[in-house]
């Protein structure tokens, strides 16, 4: 089959692989028709990401119809469309009983790497490192899915592909990120990056409830798409003092809940960013935070700072005083998406959010290489790819 | 605890202390030797690994011949402790199951029963040796503990406890296992293992992780077997390094 295959630093290409294969009981197999390139892809790409493999196959947004099934599953069989969160999830440990399935103790094969790293190890990731799994991706025609029991949802007729693809990643994230806000009526959310996990977060908040979203951004045609949904846009190069622009926007009292939907690889304009750089350059740092310290140093007193957006090491130079002595509360986490799968896919149906307004560019998995410049460096006005990887590639 | 267990099973502090000085030295020396040379032919990063694992044991062989106290065996033990989100009669009742434990011990080929309460056990030794010893089940209280310990007058001296107890709120079972015994090659061999694969507390540690994940999940997860592009010379270098790779036999859980 074809797959996006890693070999580095800003090297993916797509490859002719083997098939994959059922390997354990409750494994089935997916032929994928429609997969999407994550935000967090391209941290792969710039080379941010330890303990990844030249060959990985990568792509943690997919969604198809069932082949095959192991004999441990009996909730799905072939030719059911399913949707497949990225996370996977074993349904019987300690932290899959409580509903934290980003958090499973049993389904990452390389659980010690990721407990040299953090102390204990979460759950596996398709298409990431070896310290979260190393399993196949799914920028591929088929992919294995362990643990089918627990993780796919079956999709009804009467929807797109394309309206429930963002099922697999985006929108849960999003909607966890809102809902970590805690939001009360009369609440303002303050999003940082309106990239599409920025997108379902604006639209999820509204959803909760919040009074107002502000949405931080300096990509023209992102602030737009925000906009459309309802933001108050922020153009981080048109002001002089984000932090300042969102008290006078506020009243004076500050955001009541913040969301950093950039994370690790964050810009900006200021001296903190610059410091960032500079180490991350010389591998003195991990992280880039620039966009965290603003939430912690913007957040009114007693709010709440939401962190959807991926981090993976360490960090320098936090307002820690800041968010201390101002009473803040953090939430996070990788998406616990087995949660939150069937209920977005109630408001999809009820048609309350519309996840096609993200998708830019539909191309084959053949440019799926090209595809992850142009989102990373956001040419050609883009916002989000969705990769078909049957269709013919497009004569270059 | 450990020794009094020692004790009853007839396992003296002298025979604990292995004393055979030289005799092994020469199969050090020689097999050191060997490796080394099989490890700079290979021309390649694992042929490195090999090459500098190789001159290690021929380096302990040399001490062994001449009787330094380095490379007398001595006993070592190992302890971990893992929470299994299920009851302490099921938990019993799989550990008590010694003939299972190949399923989540890879190390282990296979544990027969002979008769009430005596096993053997068949082990992958180094160089793809099989090594057999047999062992008794010594204690056996239902729901806290079970303690075996090899036969006097083995090849190999092993004694091993499992420990159950409830685990706080309703988190399932906490089982430690403890395990005491001489490694195979002596201390080179446990430093061997450490440099090519898991040292042996990281190795019973990921034996737990396995049963608790049998016992939750019912299977065990892996990634073996899965498609990739072309891993090339760096890729299977990655393989090892995150040992991915068969370097130490890897088997593919059953």
């Amino acid at each position: 089959m074809k797959a996006l295959c890693w070999y580095g630093k800003d090297d993916v290409r797509v490859e002719n692989v083997p098939d994959p294969k059922i390997l354990n009981p409750r494994d089935a197999i997916v032929r994928i028709t429609r997969t999407a390139i994550c935000g967090s892809d391209l941290h792969l790409l710039d080379g941010f990401i330890p303990t990844m493999e030249s060959g990985d196959i990568l792509g943690h947004e997919f969604m198809g119809i069932v082949e095959e099934v192991g004999r441990g599953v009996t909730n799905l069989k072939r030719g059911d469309r399913v949707v497949v969160p990225f996370t996977i999830a074993c349904g019987k440990c300690f932290f899959c009983e409580r509903e934290l399935w980003s958090l499973c103790d049993n389904s990452n094969p390389n659980a010690w790497l990721a407990e040299k790293m953090y102390g204990y190890s979460c759950s596996g990731l398709f298409g990431y490192s070896h310290m979260m799994g190393g399993y196949a991706g799914g920028q591929a025609q088929y992919a294995r899915v362990p643990f089918a029991d627990v993780g796919p949802i079956k999709i009804p007729e009467g929807l797109t592909d394309e309206q429930v693809l963002f099922l697999s990643d985006i929108f849960p994230t999003g909607y966890m990120a809102a809902e970590n806000c805690n939001i009360h009526p009369g609440d303002v959310v303050a999003i940082w990056g309106a990239g599409p996990v920025g997108q379902f977060a604006i639209r999820s908040a509204y959803v909760l409830g919040a009074e107002r979203v502000i949405c931080i951004d300096r990509i023209p045609e992102r602030l737009e798409l925000a906009r459309t949904a309802g933001a108050d846009i922020l153009d981080y190069y048109e002001v002089d003092d984000v932090i300042e622009e969102l008290k006078h926007r506020t009243g004076g009292r500050g955001p009541d809940s913040c969301i950093d939907a950039v994370g690790m690889e964050a810009h900006g304009l200021s001296l903190g960013f610059l410091y960032d750089e500079v180490k991350t350059r010389l591998m003195m740092e991990t992280d880039r935070p620039n966009v965290l310290r603003q939430a912690i140093q913007a957040c009114r007193k007693g709010g709440t700072v939401s962190i959807p957006g991926v981090y993976g090491g360490m960090l320098d130079k936090m307002p820690f005083g800041a968010a201390m002595n101002k009473g803040l509360t953090f939430r996070m986490g990788q998406t616990h998406m087995m949660r939150y799968m069937k209920p977005l896919l109630e408001l999809v149906q009820q048609g309350r959010i519309d996840p096609t307004e993200v998708i830019t560019h539909r191309v084959p998995l053949e440019d799926a290489p090209r595809m992850y410049r142009v989102f990373r460096d956001k040419q050609e006005e883009c916002i989000k790819v969705v990769l078909d990887p049957w269709a013919e590639a497009i004569a270059a | 605890m450990a020794t009094e267990w020692a004790t009853r099973a007839g396992i003296g502090q002298s025979e604990a202390l292995g004393e055979r000085p030289g005799k092994l030295g020469w199969v050090y020396l020689l097999g050191g030797s060997g490796l080394a040379i099989l490890g700079i032919s290979r021309r390649s990063i694992p042929g490195i690994a090999l090459a500098a694992a190789g001159g290690y044991l021929a380096f302990e062989g040399i001490q062994d011949l001449r009787g330094s106290e380095k490379v007398r065996s001595m006993p070592l033990h190992f302890e971990k402790t893992v929470t299994i989100n299920r009851p302490v009669e099921e938990v019993y009742a799989f550990f008590r199951r010694l003939e299972d434990y190949p399923k989540f011990m890879t190390h282990l080929k296979s544990v027969e029963p002979l008769w009430t309460d005596r096993y053997r056990w068949n082990a992958r030794g180094p160089f793809g040796f099989t090594m057999s010893w047999e062992g008794q089940i010594i204690d056996d209280l239902k729901n806290e503990a079970i303690v075996w310990s090899s036969i006097p007058g083995a090849g190999m001296q092993h004694t091993g406890q499992v420990r159950f107890r409830k685990a706080p709120g309703n988190r399932g079972t906490e089982v430690t296992v403890r395990l005491d015994y001489q490694p195979l090659l002596g201390k080179a061999g446990s430093v061997l293992r450490s440099l090519f694969g898991f040292g042996p507390e990281q190795r019973l540690l990921e034996d737990l992780r396995r049963a608790k994940q049998l016992l939750e999940a019912g299977e065990i997860p892996t990634t073996i077997g899965q498609p990739s592009g072309r891993r090339g010379l760096r890729g299977v270098a990655q393989q090892i390094l995150y040992r991915e790779q068969p370097l130490e036999r890897r088997k593919r859980p059953a």
